[in-house]
């Protein structure tokens, strides 16, 4: 699906990023976009971690914020400092509801900001992301010994470890692309035993069946052609 | 210039309703996959050998080709060659559509076409990068070729008012758009090791 939570075009005037731990990471591409563009005009960034050498970035973030004048870095650091609260906001950014305000980080922090922005701002320039459960790779089977025939390699998995992981862990340069079972580039023929589909738990396998490496994991003893 | 943003159609969606649309999807795949057989078998080898056919059909009408019917029945009928083979066969088959088969010549990891993408190529181009981006802009080339805005989130420019001109362009030269579309520019961590 094609990520809604990115800069609009044209950029806007004046920006507010809100991140917290890893919610960093996809503002931070927005952050080095609007830096390559030059459009740093007026942008303020808060961030929270728990202590100064958890801040993913800082060295970045520090190093901007001291060259550019359009740029404003606050690090609330929770360990000392606490949660940031609303009151917070208001102090380090007076003028929030005048932002296109880009938001990411937990669920409990992502719901607290869009309910303050529903009572007493425009929810409409609130931009979050919300990040994706993890698909599938739930379900374990029992694992088991692979068999790589051509590149006559043998090695062991669990039922969670796709064999093309397993594959790679014992040095192996197997083909792949997607890594999620769509593009079927790390196809293999599957010479003897069964395998999980870790999508869905489903467990298949007959002699001379193509299997995607990248989403089947062994169930007992396997063979591939690979 | 309008700054709305163009809503995703899935982004109206509960997560409840994203699943359910997965498990029909899920729901369709079992009954198609339940069906396959000896008439699916049937009906693409008969298609493939029906290919062969119009190719040597064709080739052998253009040496008449002085003769303005049999130039027109020639190059007529090589087209339809062309299109059956980029995409009834070669594009199905590339994809892993036939796999199920268990056949070592009809099979994504074997087969082979006569147009001007490499089979590598166009698989990594197209079985990973736009399926697995599918429309995403700047990842996903087939989002108009690089060359067309048909999509509102690409930027305007004056030089897609000829866009109606130019595509007819690619239509006539559509294996060769392909073939430099396919060209491999991803890092190298993400692309096929080499093949064996």
């Amino acid at each position: 699906m094609e990520g809604d939570f990115t800069l609009p075009d044209p950029r806007p005037d004046k920006l507010l990023f809100i991140s917290a731990g890893s919610g960093i990471t996809p503002i931070m591409s927005m952050l080095r976009a609007l830096e390559q563009e030059g459009g740093m005009e007026d942008v303020v960034l808060v961030h929270s971690a728990c202590h100064r050498d958890d801040v993913i970035f800082r060295d970045w973030m520090e190093e901007i914020d001291g060259r550019s004048d359009g740029f404003r870095l606050h690090l609330q650091l929770t360990d000392d400092m606490g949660r940031m609260t609303s009151e917070d906001l208001e102090q380090i950014c007076p003028d929030w509801r005048d932002r296109e305000t880009f938001l990411s980080g937990p669920a409990d922090m992502l719901d607290a900001v869009e309910e303050y922005f529903d009572t007493h701002g425009d929810r409409d320039r609130l931009h979050m992301e919300r990040f994706q459960p993890e698909v599938g790779f739930h379900e374990e089977g029992e694992g088991g010994e692979i068999k790589f025939l051509v590149s006559d390699t043998t090695t062991e998995a669990d039922g969670g470890t796709p064999i093309l992981v397993a594959g790679e862990e014992t040095g192996l340069q197997l083909n792949y692309g997607c890594r999620e079972g769509i593009c079927h580039t790390c196809t293999g023929t599957l010479c003897s035993g069964k395998v999980r589909d870790l999508r869905n738990g489903n467990v298949y396998g007959t002699e001379g069946e193509s299997i995607r490496v990248c989403i089947s994991a062994p169930e007992g003893p396997v063979e591939v052609d690979l | 210039m309008s700054t709305a943003q163009i809503e995703s159609p899935l982004a109206g969606l509960s997560a409840e309703q994203i699943e359910q649309l997965g498990e029909e999807f899920d729901a369709i795949h079992d009954e198609v996959y339940g069906d396959l057989g000896e008439r699916d078998r049937a009906y693409i080898t008969n298609i493939i050998a029906m290919h062969r056919r119009i190719v040597v059909f064709a080739r052998v009408m253009m040496l008449a080709s002085r003769y303005k019917p049999a130039w027109i029945a020639g190059t007529g009928s090589l087209s339809a060659a062309k299109i059956l083979e980029n995409m009834e066969i070669g594009h199905n088959v590339m994809h892993g559509q036939w796999d199920w088969m268990n056949d070592p010549k009809i099979h994504s990891s074997t087969w082979d076409w006569d147009t001007a993408s490499t089979k590598e190529a166009w698989k990594h181009s197209h079985n990973y990068i736009h399926h697995t981006y599918t429309n995403i802009r700047g990842k996903d080339k087939d989002l108009g070729y690089e060359i067309m805005r048909i999509d509102p989130h690409q930027k305007w420019h004056p030089v897609y008012l000829l866009q109606p001109a130019y595509n007819a362009l690619l239509m006539l030269l559509f294996e060769w758009g392909v073939a430099v579309g396919s060209r491999r520019t991803t890092s190298p961590g993400r692309c096929l090791a080499a093949s064996r």
